[in-house]
């Protein structure tokens, strides 16, 4: 019953019902769990244990600043934006470990990718799909993470504007110029191959 | 993939309990709202000062171009452009760059700032330092900044040697300093910006309207050199400026500025 109560409401409300009694604060995680650790997952190649430890640190972080969210942004991006930051203060730790996890790209993700980047004969779209992990972890990680929020975590420019705090014309940029480097990089693994 | 996303989701359970945890273990609270709108408003009082700062650096600016000796540009450096680079007040201008780039950052952090690009938000920040700073100049403080500058920061008059060096050139007929003695019958003793003494001629010479030929007066001399001590002079002028209203520029866009007299800062005790 209660579940039922705090499910029908909004974020925005969950936040402030969170700021008087705390157990709240779990419904809020709880919606956001499993979208976070897999953005975590895919921006960093961490193993899933750290991963969880990432996340676990962003949802602190995330209450703790409670006061602070802006209603005017959407909750999820406030929230993927915490989760980013807490990831990029653990980048230098993170970024030499192995990789670990598998991505899991539906199939529908990989074909709007396909159509974006001009992934035009099927040879392409099935190493795309092989490879697409490797590709990713080569690229650069501003690249690699507007490249995630665009085709995997599908959020649109305002929505990325506020993850990432860029203005909407940067996002635009950035999110060219990863393309390049991905079709760049997706060639010079085919030629390796 | 289904066994993978009820991995995940089993997984993420536990972080969400395990956070809710930590939290209570740790009486983690949210953070007070006034902090963060006290934030909020240190970073705009801060963007606002900055922009302050940058529009006085562009009144010095202003002041220190419209009152250079451009007359004597030709006789004093060999050239216009080597003129203008021996004579830019390189000082200010990296003030204002500086304050236009903490100015930028300032705004730029605050909670709609990142909407903004970045040329755009330092393009407004530079404009509105030259708006704000010819209002600035128009009132005279770029003057009053330069004058009181000048009397208390010893290392000011140091920073601006490619300016002097212009004056500390006596072989092509151009000194400057400070009038180190009581003037009698136009002679008096001048020591230069390197402290050497001259003793100074200036019978039958132009002296500016807008110098008080007195003992501790900062002026510049035109002239020709005698010898390693005598200097005579042809025209004498303030420090700062040209030689009278009648030569200089007019006030840039309002009209009614007045002509201030240039006082220089006093001599330290002993010299």
């Amino acid at each position: 019953m209660k579940d039922q109560k705090y499910q029908e409401k909004t974020d925005e409300e969950l936040v402030l019902l969170a700021l008087s009694d705390q157990d709240v604060f779990l419904y809020l995680m709880r919606r956001y769990e499993k979208k976070l650790l897999s953005y975590i997952s895919r921006i960093t190649n961490v193993n899933r244990d750290e991963a969880e430890d990432i996340l676990q640190d962003a949802f602190i972080k995330i209450y703790q600043n409670l006061n602070d969210f802006d209603a005017e942004l959407k909750f999820s991006s406030w929230a993927y934006r915490i989760a980013h930051n807490q990831v990029i203060s653990n980048y230098r730790k993170i970024k030499c470990r192995p990789q670990s996890i598998p991505l899991d790209i539906n199939e529908e993700i990989l074909g709007n990718l396909a159509s974006d980047l001009d992934v035009k004969k099927d040879l392409d779209a099935i190493f795309l799909r092989e490879n697409i992990k490797k590709i990713l972890a080569k690229l650069d990680i501003k690249y690699r993470e507007i490249l995630i929020l665009k085709f995997l975590e599908e959020k649109d420019y305002k929505e990325i504007s506020d993850i990432l705090k860029k203005p909407m014309g940067t996002v635009a940029t950035l999110i060219n110029r990863a393309k390049k480097e991905f079709k760049k990089e997706l060639l010079e693994q085919k030629i390796k191959i | 993939m289904e066994q993978e996303d009820k991995k995940i989701s089993n997984g993420v359970n536990n972080i969400a309990k395990q956070a809710l945890e930590k939290i209570k273990e740790g009486k983690i609270k949210p953070k007070p709202r006034w902090e963060f709108i006290f934030k909020e408003y240190f970073l705009w009082f801060l963007a606002c000062v900055s922009l302050l700062v940058g529009s006085l650096a562009v009144a010095v600016i202003i002041h220190m171009i419209k009152n250079n000796d451009w007359d004597l540009s030709e006789d004093a450096s060999g050239g216009l452009f080597s003129f203008i680079f021996a004579t830019l007040p390189y000082f200010w201008l990296i003030l204002l760059l500086a304050f236009a780039i903490l100015s930028y950052y300032n705004f730029k952090n605050t909670k709609s700032g990142y909407r903004l690009h970045f040329r755009l938000l330092i393009s407004a920040s530079i404009l509105s330092s030259v708006f704000l700073g010819i209002l600035f100049f128009n009132l005279g403080l770029g003057q009053e900044i330069d004058k009181a500058f000048s009397a208390n920061l010893p290392f000011y008059e140091k920073l601006f040697i490619h300016r002097d060096r212009v004056w500390l050139n006596p072989e092509r007929g151009f000194l400057a300093g400070r009038i180190a003695s009581d003037v009698v019958n136009q002679e008096f003793e001048l020591m230069d910006l390197r402290n050497k003494v001259w003793l100074v001629h200036g019978q039958n010479c132009f002296v500016s309207p807008r110098v008080n030929l007195r003992k501790f007066e900062a002026i510049k001399i035109m002239g020709r050199k005698a010898d390693d001590y005598n200097f005579v002079a042809s025209q004498i002028r303030p420090w700062i400026g040209p030689p009278g209203p009648m030569s200089g520029f007019g006030p840039i866009f309002i009209p009614m500025m007045k002509d201030r007299s240039f006082e220089f800062a006093p001599l330290p005790p002993g010299r």
